[in-house]
């Protein structure tokens, strides 16, 4: 086991130097640079040059990957054309605003999916199935702006029960409990549409899993020996159903960090997601690499994760 | 090892003769028999008729604009309204299932074929394959889509392809971008379906390494292909319009139904003109819900633990 | 993936805060200008937004009923709330980057001059500014009671200190301050001198300033903001800036007010500066909170915010007359949507195609279906507030298609068997790009098509990412585009020159670079004037790029604010010091 982890944590380094290249590659692909992406319209050509030197971006590519690399592995990661202060700053100033819903709603999302799930997948085409069904596809046939849109209009505007956006109200001036009382009436809007948009795929592979897991032999053995329903279904068949689920947590782990664009957008709410999207129309490129490694580093912990989670949900597979 | 294998093949081949039915048309009779599946494909295929051929019948046209009949109400002359260019809503809305249903059906394809098959490949063989193909998929996965696809979408621009060829590319990135999750689920479910006593048999029985992937171990991970496939073909239908702003998608006015969605972005058009946004919402919801319900039939049909109804 | 890959869908969004960013730029206002800006064309409010009333009058729509206020909003007694797009939290005027942190600066700090509604200048840090008879040497006299907020006095030295920032080879912000010409700044760059000797400070009070090369918006130019250099300069050294730009959340500057919290993403606190020499402002606290697009009118209705930027559109006037209480001024965009050209190219080197497609095309169509009657079709490169704006002689280019067809016959494109124009066995077919994040593509892409094909024209479109456009454009690889540019306050521009870093068409006429040379180096405003008329007049006649639009922009604001003068020139934030609540 320890042996696996060590291997893949090893595996790990060529696999970011491979993500930084190619990432690399992309930012000097994508058309503009900061100085274009300003769009001052009394720019002189060399002003745009001594700007182009000033950020480093006269140098050759190769020179400034290097450049780039070995800063990262000190822990710098540049400063921001944007904001103009360091890169690691600017993310640690947004992400954990984005951290708080999402792992609020992620949470809120796996113990909703999994019940509803289970619960569907017992009483299959029963009702209450058809209805997680319809409401499951009714949530995903909109996009996500349009479903926070909704929200706002119906429960914030009409009746009043939750703030229109932000994460605080204007001028509040608390600390300790009174802040936290605010920030959590104002999280409760865009985490109640964050869950309603990831509970539903969620709730359908965790109801395809248990449909399969039901009709194998074994359970059909443990009803049988006449257990308790319940005990057959979250003792017996809900861990083998897990499988799935095993995976998706793995792949959420960088959407954690990600920030949600789009409702961050519609709530106001000052995440990671929006400075990102920014990065990346004014072609801000420490931040937008900075912040790409970041998830990356992520992404392969989550995966890796999940596949040592697959061990303990199922012995059978042996790490190797 | 030659001769023993084809042996078991032969007998296998002699077993089918017997045999008064073959898997596939025991699968095909269950489907039929399966109300809600054939109400699925019904649908599906009314929908498929009602873009393609429905336009065929409309008093206007595509291009056509007019600025004083703006946001209409449904009426008598336009059915569904018109929109705020005086455009008719009805036909738009055919002629964007005509692209919407094209790309999230052909993109959710793409993504399937391609991490049904590598997800499978990873988990059954394991060790160098399974190490390559994940890290792979990890890099995927980190990579930034965004700054991707607007470079594409500047080659492609660059390269003069004719727009309207462009949303074949389109599905092709849709699908290649999609295929990871599926294939780490499909993969996860091979590396227990493995473990599992009927690989034994079939080890035992010394099938080749093809046999056991695609006619033993796949059919099991079908449940989870077609979650994945129902909630990416609306995913495709939604992501489609998103990518048109860099070059990649429709251009306007051509219609999808994920832009037809996304011209009603302020809660005034929300409110006050419902018909604008209801019928392609609708029409996605209507797809994806029949998509699905053929998804469960198709699997009740497949698999081989259920008992003939 | 569809988390992902959605994201795209705010691009549109996220593109309006940078295009406003554009709008944001400091520099350059003529020293003195005529008033003939239109402001204030009052309107009953019972009319309807879309009545031709209101479309000519591009000013204020009062509010109706201040009883239906709510009281989230009266209760707020001491304290003005504004809505707006997050700034970024470079509170500093030298290196903000967008609109909304200028907002931030323009409370905080003070200038040696300051905007007035018509786009002129009015002394403000600066009790008197002489000018020499060469129009080389500026001399500053700051004010004698002139303090920054924490209670030291202004002085040329902080000026001299914020100018040695400017000139720093470091400096990284919006300004090119090189372009100034004060005499050394150019050696202060390089680092070969560690002074500046156009910058005198005579005394505590009074600063002059020599430059070897003047223009018409050189006096703007010099009148920057002034850093205390006390707070600033403790750890500056030249060559590097950083340590200044380490202080950007928490600025000190001498405007009236000043700022007591950054929240990033969520608001900015400020307080009234008791110190500020144009007296203590009314309203003792401010909040910027941020807001987006699709929930300002919200914030409004419910009274959480008093003041924000609405997109305008008969939907959203309607909307926020129908509450009332709100107020609002509309503005023309000190900018202008355009369909750029390729000069170069054989399809457009013609003056006469581009004639005819400006005929050819209807615009007036394309502008109502978007904004109603809330933007103008232009026909010169100039915002209609402007003081060199004319309308004398200008050719209004009137939807016309016969007389695009016979343009294109004299030009020597006929009909071919397909319908579709030919010259020298080419076919005329356009690939024309556009942002697709812009809403008057929506009506532009099908009326334009439709329009060029009765011409004869076969138009291809793609849409595409802005800055793809771009460089596209500066590669010169293109035929047609659609963009906008923002302007600033002085008709000097590099847009419309041969050798303009910004001749985005490929644009050359002598007699035009001529005049604009001569527009610059004129201080005269009538002068000046006939010089941009010839200018606009050529632009006119050439059609460098066809000029589609000039749209306008809102202030909503709550009604129990009075006492605003706000313009295209004039932000709010100029008035926020002054304007009073309503007793309740």
């Amino acid at each position: 086991m320890s042996q696996f982890i060590i291997r893949r944590l090893l595996q790990m380094i060529p696999t970011l130097i491979g993500i930084s290249i190619i990432v690399f590659i992309i930012s000097q692909l994508v058309p503009g640079d900061y100085i274009t992406a300003t769009q001052n319209p009394n720019m002189t050509a060399e002003r745009a040059d001594q700007l182009r030197a000033i950020y480093g971006l006269d140098k050759p590519p190769v020179q400034q990957y290097f450049v780039w690399v070995k800063n990262m592995l000190t822990g710098n990661l540049g400063e921001s054309f944007q904001h103009k202060m360091p890169v690691t700053e600017v993310i640690s100033t947004y992400v954990w605003n984005s951290f708080v819903i999402a792992f609020v709603s992620s949470l809120l999302s796996w113990i909703i999916a999994a019940f509803v799930g289970v619960f569907s997948a017992q009483y299959q085409y029963s009702w209450f199935d058809k209805m997680v069904t319809l409401l499951v596809f009714l949530c995903m046939s909109l996009p996500s702006f349009f479903i926070g849109l909704l929200a706002i209009k119906y429960l914030a505007l009409d009746l009043k029960l939750f703030p229109i956006g932000g994460m605080t109200t204007a001028g509040l001036n608390a600390g300790g409990w009174a802040y936290i009382k605010d920030v959590a009436q104002h999280m409760l809007l865009p985490v109640t549409v964050l869950t309603v948009l990831s509970v539903g795929s969620l709730t359908r592979y965790f109801r395809t899993g248990m449909l399969e897991v039901i009709r194998q032999d074994y359970i059909r053995t443990a009803r049988a020996k006449g257990l308790k329903e319940h005990t057959v279904i979250f003792k017996h068949a809900f861990r083998n159903a897990l499988l799935p689920a095993i995976t998706l947590l793995g792949l959420e782990l960088p959407t954690l960090f990600g920030g949600a664009m789009i409702l961050e957008q519609v709530f106001t709410w000052p995440g990671i997601g929006q400075i990102y999207l920014a990065s990346l129309n004014m072609r801000d490129y420490p931040l937008m690499l900075g912040f790409t490694m970041f998830l990356a580093v992520l992404t392969l912990i989550g995966n890796l994760i999940s596949d040592i989670l697959y061990g303990v949900a199922d012995p059978r597979i042996r790490l190797k | 090892m030659e001769q023993p294998l084809n042996r078991t093949e032969q007998l296998q081949e002699q077993l089918k003769l017997v045999k008064v039915e073959s898997p596939w048309k025991i699968a095909f009779r269950r489907f039929a028999r399966n109300k809600l599946a054939v109400i699925g494909l019904t649908i599906l295929v009314l929908m498929f008729l009602l873009c393609f051929i429905g336009p065929l019948f409309s008093p206007y046209t595509l291009m056509q604009t007019n600025i004083p009949g703006k946001n209409q109400a449904p009426n008598a002359t336009h059915w569904l309204g018109t929109d705020k260019l005086g455009r008719d809503i009805l036909l738009r809305m055919m002629l964007a299932g005509r692209i919407s249903l094209t790309v999230g059906i052909v993109a959710t394809a793409i993504a399937v074929a391609i991490g049904v098959t590598l997800g499978a490949v990873a988990g059954f063989y394991r060790k160098f394959a399974d190490t390559l193909i994940m890290r792979i998929a990890d890099i995927f996965l980190a990579l930034p889509s965004l700054p991707i696809l607007i470079t594409l979408g500047a080659i492609l621009s660059d390269l003069k392809v004719n727009p309207s060829q462009r949303i074949y590319f389109l599905m092709l990135i849709i699908g290649v971008l999609g295929w990871v999750s599926l294939a780490r689920l499909v993969r996860s479910q091979i590396l227990t379906l493995r473990e599992q006593e009927f690989m034994q048999a079939t080890e035992a029985l010394g099938l080749r390494d093809n046999r056991k992937i695609f006619r033993h171990l796949m059919p099991n991970t079908i449940p989870i292909i077609i979650v994945s496939a129902t909630l990416g073909v609306a995913g495709a239908i939604i992501t489609e319009s998103a990518l048109s702003f860099l070059g990649l998608g429709v251009v306007p006015p051509t219609p999808s139904w994920g832009n037809m969605i996304n011209a009603a972005n302020n809660l005034v058009d929300f409110r006050k003109r419902p018909w604008i946004w209801i019928p392609p919402g609708f029409c996605i919801l209507i797809t994806v819900t029949a998509i699905n319900l053929i998804g469960d039939g198709l699997r009740d049909a497949l698999d081989p633990k259920m008992k003939t109804r | 993936m569809k988390k992902r890959l959605s994201l795209m869908l705010v691009t549109l969004m996220a593109f309006g805060s940078i295009l406003a960013a554009c709008g944001g730029n400091e520099e350059a206002a003529p020293a003195a200008a005529p008033t003939e800006n239109s402001t204030t064309g009052e309107t009953g409010a019972e009319e309807s937004a879309a009545t031709e009333e209101v479309n000519k009058a591009n000013g204020i729509i009062e509010a109706t009923d201040m009883s239906m206020n709510p009281a989230t909003a009266t209760s707020r007694t001491d304290t003005i709330v504004v809505g707006m797009t997050a700034p970024q939290g470079i509170f500093n005027p030298l290196f903000y980057t967008t609109a909304y942190d200028n907002y931030v600066n323009q409370v905080v700090f003070s200038a040696m001059m300051k905007v007035k509604a018509d786009g002129t200048y009015e002394n403000d840090l600066a009790e008197s500014i002489d000018i020499s008879e060469d129009n080389l040497t500026y001399t500053f006299h700051i004010r004698d009671d002139a303090q920054f907020s924490d209670g030291t006095p202004v002085t040329a030295n902080d000026y001299l200190f914020t100018m040695k920032v400017y000139m720093d080879a470091t400096y990284d912000g919006p300004s090119d301050p090189l372009s100034w010409n004060i005499v050394g700044s150019e050696e202060y760059n390089k680092g070969t001198s560690s002074e500046i000797p156009g910058i005198k400070v005579i005394d505590d009070k009074t600063v002059e300033v020599t430059v070897s090369e003047y223009s018409a918006i050189t006096l703007p130019e010099l009148s920057i903001y002034v850093l205390p250099e006390a707070y600033y300069g403790k750890d500056y050294k030249q060559g590097d800036v950083t340590s200044v730009k380490a202080l950007n959340a928490e600025p000190v500057g001498s405007g009236p007010y000043k700022l007591t919290g950054y929240t990033p993403g969520q608001e900015v606190n400020f307080e009234a500066n008791e110190n500020y020499y144009g007296g203590t402002p009314k309203t003792p606290k401010l909040i910027y909170r941020t807001t987006t697009d699709n929930t300002n009118m919200a914030m409004l209705q419910s009274g959480e915010t008093d003041l924000d930027n609405v997109t305008v559109s008969e939907d959203n006037v309607e909307e926020l007359q129908g509450l009332g209480f709100v107020e609002m001024h509309v503005l023309p965009n000190l900018g202008y949507g355009y369909i750029g050209m390729n000069n170069e190219s054989p399809l457009f080197s013609d003056k006469k195609v581009r004639q005819a497609l400006t005929y050819g095309l209807n615009r007036a169509e394309v502008v109502e279906a978007i904004y109603g009657p809330y933007a103008e079709v232009i026909n010169i490169p100039e915002s209609t507030v402007s003081w060199a704006y004319t309308e004398e002689d200008i050719n209004p280019y009137e939807y016309d298609p016969e007389q695009a067809k016979a343009l294109l016959e004299e030009a020597g494109w006929v009909e071919g068997s397909d319908g579709i124009r030919e010259k020298d066995g080419k076919k005329f077919k356009i690939n024309f790009s556009a942002t697709a994040d812009n809403p008057v593509i929506d009506a532009l892409i099908p009326i334009m098509t439709e329009n060029y094909r009765e011409l004869g024209i076969e138009l291809v479109t793609e849409t595409l990412d802005f800055n793809a456009i771009m460089e596209n454009v500066k590669a010169e690889n293109y035929e047609m585009f659609f963009a906008a540019w923002g302007l600033t306050p002085d008709p000097d521009s590099t847009v419309y020159i041969s050798e303009g870093a910004q001749n985005n068409n490929n644009y050359s006429n002598p007699e035009v670079d001529k005049l604009m040379k001569e527009g610059k180096k004129e201080l005269d405003l009538e002068k000046r004037k006939a010089i941009y008329a010839d200018v606009y007049k050529l632009l006119n006649e050439d059609m460098p790029a066809i000029f589609l639009y000039q749209r306008t922009n809102m202030n909503a604001i709550n009604g129990r604010l009075d006492g605003w003068d706000i313009s295209s020139y004039k932000e709010f934030t100029y008035s926020l010091d002054t304007v009073t609540m309503e007793a309740q």
